[in-house]
């Protein structure tokens, strides 16, 4: 499968670059028509929220005082809000927030979630009992409770809100991580690594745990997607904002309170959100169809 | 019934006494004394005051004693008095239900029929434009959030072409068309991932049950397509959907706690969302406990329903957990 062989009786074998490889898994998505929109909706994205903040040299914070709930114009090509800030520059800088508390708080639910599903899985047994119970409760919530309940627990701000989160993502990972465990488990390389005399630890960590990451890159893209959604919600319900930093769920909910007089304030974070979120679901579409034939669309 | 008592005892029952639990621990947790909040509404905080709010919340009897209190009268309905009404939580939570209910039932209904009809559409054509149409639509409402769906369809058609009202309720004893124009919108925001959903697992669906040999019997009896397609493959098919259907109903709970807050529909999801503005603890807990409850008995509903109608599982009298 490889080009870059070394030896051929282990060409299967070596694995290709990790940048190469993406290369080559971003190229293949693209030709999907729901890959490329997503790719193209996602650079778009990507480009607005570094280059916005670079280029348009606009405090997202400040106050002019004299433009208030302006429409779009050459000055403020978004217009400007309530107290007259730059809906360009608060945009730009809410998106990059958004995403990056967004990805952060995956990322930091999962490690605990992994880590809680590899020895649920790897050890079963009473700790297995202990561990999937706990997780079948956190389950049975649905995400933005949990997500206020702990928000009321530690008060506003942002890092709240990544820790609200990070704690409604560790659930799910868990899960996944203790069913690839238990798949992996039986193989012949880990009986092979036992006789080599590896530790149960090596063998979890360093084997085991590298052939069960393949699942979760495909849950990731829908993992940022419940993340973004359920921060933008919980903002937009007043919690866990920080002012006066923007994230796109506070500027709708400021947007959504002058949506009579302003309605291009409003738009703005709509339609950032809609591109984000539509864009996320189309990728894992798309990886998912990759990976699982049973699921390609014209099955 | 052997099923629902297993699952009884092995889920339901524990994972509510840990819900529960934690509900009763979130007052605990947050910082302030809840006494000192209870009393500091007299005026002066006074030792006395303050010992007396302690006593009436029942702060000083032991822990194990506060938690099976609180649970015993929440089981009764009684979940203690708004700390800033100063009315019974239960009244308040108990005339915020049907608006919710109501939403709810709208949604799911619109999501059913309407993700039905589209399935069966997208699969009699498959490959075809409406099953293209099918997947556009399914795809762009599993992609954008019924919340951000709703402030779209405030934004178009009740500011730009005021089509229908932006916010609030009537009841249908009151003015059914009204009502009916006021349900309009939150509905089709938070009904339309419901109907993507569902739409897409009917289509899927079909096309399992039409490869079955039943199916071609059927054909070779030289029965019409239609009666084909109604008759053998639709009921079968809509099985797996009732199942799906079951999952709806957490999410669409869920929907409503922020459907609400943008069509200022007057139901639970409002009342959490103000309790929490207000620091409202009692009735963050009532609410919060209520829902965790409806959310395992949907759950539970939606496994026995799936037992109910796959006749494979009720012939066989065994049921694999």
């Amino acid at each position: 499968m490889s080009a870059n062989a070394v030896d051929p009786i282990f060409a299967s074998e070596v694995p290709p670059t990790a940048i190469s490889s993406l290369l080559r898994e971003v190229r293949a998505v693209g030709k999907t028509v729901r890959g490329f929109i997503s790719l193209l909706g996602l650079s778009i994205l990507v480009l607005f929220a570094v280059l916005v903040p670079l280029l348009w040299g606009m405090d997202p914070n400040w106050i002019e005082n004299v433009t208030k709930n302006q429409s779009p114009s050459w000055e403020h090509p978004m217009g400007t809000d309530h107290i007259s800030r730059d809906l360009l520059a608060r945009n730009a800088s809410g998106l990059g927030r958004t995403v990056i508390i967004g990805v952060g708080a995956v990322i930091s639910g999962w490690i605990v979630g992994i880590a809680l599903g590899y020895v649920a899985g790897w050890r079963g047994g009473l700790t297995d009992i202990f561990i999937m119970r706990g997780v079948d409760t956190l389950l049975a919530f649905p995400g933005i409770l949990i997500a206020i309940v702990v928000l009321t627990i530690l008060g506003g701000g942002i890092l709240p809100l990544g820790i609200a989160i990070a704690i409604f993502n560790i659930s799910g990972m868990a899960r996944l991580a203790r069913a690839g465990v238990l798949r992996e488990r039986e193989r012949d390389y880990v009986t092979a690594a036992r006789c080599l005399g590896a530790t149960e630890r090596r063998i979890l960590w360093r084997h085991v745990s590298v052939n069960t990451f393949g699942a979760f890159a495909v849950a990731l893209p829908l993992a940022v997607v419940a993340s973004v959604l359920t921060m933008a919600a919980l903002n937009y319900l007043g919690l866990g904002t920080a002012p006066p930093d923007a994230t796109l769920g506070q500027l709708l909910l400021d947007g959504g309170r002058y949506m009579r007089f302003a309605p291009h304030y409003v738009l703005g974070p709509v339609v950032l959100l809609a591109m984000l979120l539509l864009s996320l679901n189309f990728l894992s579409d798309v990886m998912s169809e990759r990976l699982d034939p049973i699921r390609r669309r014209d099955g | 019934m052997q099923y629902f008592i297993h699952r009884l005892i092995t889920q339901m029952i524990p994972v509510m006494f840990l819900a529960s639990f934690l509900v009763f621990m979130v007052v605990r947790l947050i910082p302030g004394d809840p006494a000192l909040l209870a009393s500091s509404g007299e005026n002066q905080t006074s030792q006395e005051a303050y010992e007396l709010a302690r006593e009436r919340l029942g702060l000083n009897d032991p822990f194990h004693v506060q938690y099976f209190s609180w649970v015993g009268n929440a089981i009764k309905g009684d979940f203690g008095v708004s700390m800033n009404k100063g009315i019974p939580a239960g009244d308040i939570i108990f005339s915020a239900f049907p608006a919710t209910i109501e939403l709810a039932l709208f949604a799911l209904t619109y999501g059913f029929v309407w993700g039905v009809v589209l399935g069966v559409l997208a699969a009699v054509n498959k490959g075809g434009t409406w099953d293209y149409i099918a997947s556009l639509w399914t795809g762009i409402n599993i992609g954008i959030p019924s919340f951000i769906a709703g402030l779209l369809y405030l934004l178009i058609f009740a500011i730009q072409f005021r089509w229908f009202p932006a916010s609030g309720r009537v009841p249908f004893t009151e003015d059914p068309v009204d009502a009916l124009k006021h349900l309009a919108l939150p509905t089709i925001a938070l009904g339309s991932i419901v109907a993507a959903q569902i739409s897409r697992y009917t289509r899927q669906s079909i096309l399992d049950t039409l490869t079955e040999d039943y199916i071609r019997t059927a054909r070779a009896k030289g029965l019409r397509e239609r009666t084909v397609m109604i008759r053998h493959a639709l009921k079968p098919s809509l099985i797996p959907v009732v199942t799906i259907m079951g999952l709806q109903v957490g999410g669409v709970l869920a929907g409503t706690l922020v459907i609400e807050q943008v069509f200022t529909w007057p139901g639970i999801g409002r009342a959490l969302v103000n309790a929490v503005r207000e620091r409202d603890y009692v009735m963050m807990q009532g609410i919060t406990l209520l829902l965790v409850i409806i959310f395992l008995v949907v759950n539970l509903v939606t496994d026995l329903l799936y037992v109910g109608l796959d006749p494979r599982i009720r012939l066989g009298g065994k049921v694999e957990a």
